[in-house]
């Protein structure tokens, strides 16, 4: 894959709107295709964004915006919102911690381990939370140097 | 390795899409309800055996390219869901089996492929 101009995908995502959960990562992917023939790339991303997604759906107040940039063989995904904010990190990046609701739950959401998959499957992870807001930012490399099973 | 044809006169179940590719092979099967867990771990050579009803099952199957959900437990989704699954050519099909046994029964189909 050579240089390619750099591109954005903006969505916004609602709050407690778990129906919709992984419809934005969908359209991602399938918007990449045309980047990245790579179906196994475009899993581990798909992967990502799905969790991003489903975070901002299930935890925040107001809902939140996903930006989503392409450079190179890089895609960089942004997921920012407006509060409640993550009171303890450290717990939040603890497998099978959650603050899911009941509802989220039943749903299948909420075990604990949606930022650990973001973890697992990109190649750069960042997170600030504050009260009145969390940035995610993560990086997900179209390279070989990345092996995952996935 | 097993086509879905030879799944589907192995197992009694009923199957809920039409028109499905039924030469699709699979190799793993996966069941889990927690859907953190299904994205991390399905693929394209999956069938995912779990009682999420919900569209949020397709997304996660259309993203990582798992061709075959199996719903334990007599799970049936709406008529929505079964129609936007065979838009995205996903199998789908339930089963009265507890979770614990439908896998069982496909693990003994598998070994004996």
């Amino acid at each position: 894959m050579g240089n390619v101009s750099v591109s954005e995908l903006r969505y916004t995502v609602g709050p407690s709107s778990y129906d919709s959960v992984g419809s934005k990562a969908m359209q991602v992917k399938k918007f990449l295709q045309d980047y990245f023939p790579s179906q196994d790339y475009l899993r581990r991303l798909g992967v990502c964004v799905f969790e991003a997604e489903a975070n901002l759906a299930i935890h925040t107040t107001s809902g939140g915006d996903l930006l989503i940039v392409i450079y190179n063989n890089r895609v960089k995904v942004v997921a920012q919102d407006t509060g409640p904010g993550i009171p303890d990190i450290d717990k939040a990046l603890t497998p099978g911690f959650t603050t899911a609701p009941e509802m989220a739950r039943q749903l299948g959401f909420g075990g604990g381990v949606g930022l650990n998959n973001i973890q697992r499957f990109a190649d750069s992870f960042w997170l600030e939370s504050l009260k009145r807001g969390t940035t995610l930012v993560f990086e997900v490399w179209n390279d070989d140097s990345t092996q995952f099973d996935y | 390795m097993m086509t879905l044809r030879n799944l589907i006169t192995k197992l009694p179940f009923e199957v809920l899409t039409k028109n499905c590719n039924l030469d699709v092979t699979f190799q793993h099967v996966y069941a889990s309800d927690l859907l953190s867990n299904a994205l991390a771990s399905v693929n394209p050579e999956t069938a995912w055996i779990t009682v999420q009803v919900h569209q949020n099952i397709l997304g996660i199957a259309s993203i990582k390219q798992c061709p075959i959900i199996i719903f334990s437990e007599g799970s049936t989704p709406e008529a929505s869901v079964i129609s936007l699954a065979e838009e995205k050519g996903i199998f789908l099909a339930t089963s009265s089996y507890p979770t614990f046994e439908l896998s069982g029964l496909l693990y003994c189909l598998l070994k004996e492929e």
